[in-house]
């Protein structure tokens, strides 16, 4: 992923409430990116973690299916944000919002 | 309704095994985890969506349905570029699949399956009243390649 950086500035990233299908796209430039360290590591370990809770709710499916989600990130991202758009399932979606 | 891209058409590339769909991708491709598409319009920028409805067709191709995400689809049928990111939820294992944009389809055996597989995507989350299928977009797969997770 990191080689793709030095060809393309612009970045765009989606992201979900799985609980509530709020979704919203963040649309923007790139500005640095890190290996990731044990901050950014927690964070995605506690959302992973949180999101299989979430599917073993939802879909009913074993705990040992989940222990795959433990995983960590090589990377961190830093991007500037200029447009973030509403995307929320839901008819017209797709509007501008700042 | 069925009607064939207007983007020139180019001599298909020779392909190995390993740039066709696998039985071990199709677990990905049944919504339990949303899949997510990238596309990009002829400016260079991009757009990311997530998608409900990634449809295997053959080995070859994928459809996808057109449901609310009219700028990817602006972009798609401008250009024919799309990448789609599944993953199985069991494993977590992940695939970017590079593809083609080939055809529309709004009526026919593939429009219906895929009508009644939404059905019961939208059934599962709660979203019989908002997921309505208005088109299939047909791809052709061009490669695969796994991601990698540590």
């Amino acid at each position: 992923m990191a080689q793709y950086f030095s060809q393309a500035t612009k970045l765009a990233v989606v992201a979900a409430n799985s609980a509530t299908f709020k979704t919203l796209q963040f649309k923007g430039t790139y500005h640095k990116h890190y290996m990731a360290r044990e901050e950014e590591i927690d964070t995605i370990r506690k959302f992973n973690s949180a999101q299989a809770d979430l599917m073993l709710t939802v879909f009913g499916l074993s705990e040992e299916t989940f222990a795959n989600w433990n995983y960590a990130p090589a990377l961190a991202v830093v991007m500037n944000v200029n447009e973030i758009y509403e995307q929320t399932p839901k008819k017209n979606t797709g509007n501008k919002i700042n | 309704m069925k009607y064939t891209s207007k983007l020139p058409r180019k001599t298909p590339e020779i392909k190995s095994i390993d740039m066709q769909l696998t039985e071990e991708m199709t677990l990905g491709l049944q919504g339990a985890m949303p899949s997510v598409l990238a596309t990009v319009d002829n400016q260079g920028n991009p757009n990311v969506s997530y998608i409900s409805q990634v449809y295997f067709v053959d080995d070859d191709h994928l459809a996808i349905s057109n449901q609310f995400f009219s700028k990817s689809i602006r972009n798609i049928h401008s250009n024919g570029k799309a990448t789609i990111n599944i993953v199985r939820p069991d494993t977590l294992k992940s695939w970017y699949v590079k593809l083609k944009y080939e055809h529309t389809e709004t009526e026919g055996e593939l429009f219906d399956d895929m009508k009644m597989q939404l059905e019961a995507i939208a059934s599962m989350s709660g979203m019989e009243d908002i997921f309505e299928l208005r088109a299939s977009e047909v791809f052709e797969v061009l490669s695969i390649e796994e991601a990698q997770t540590a």
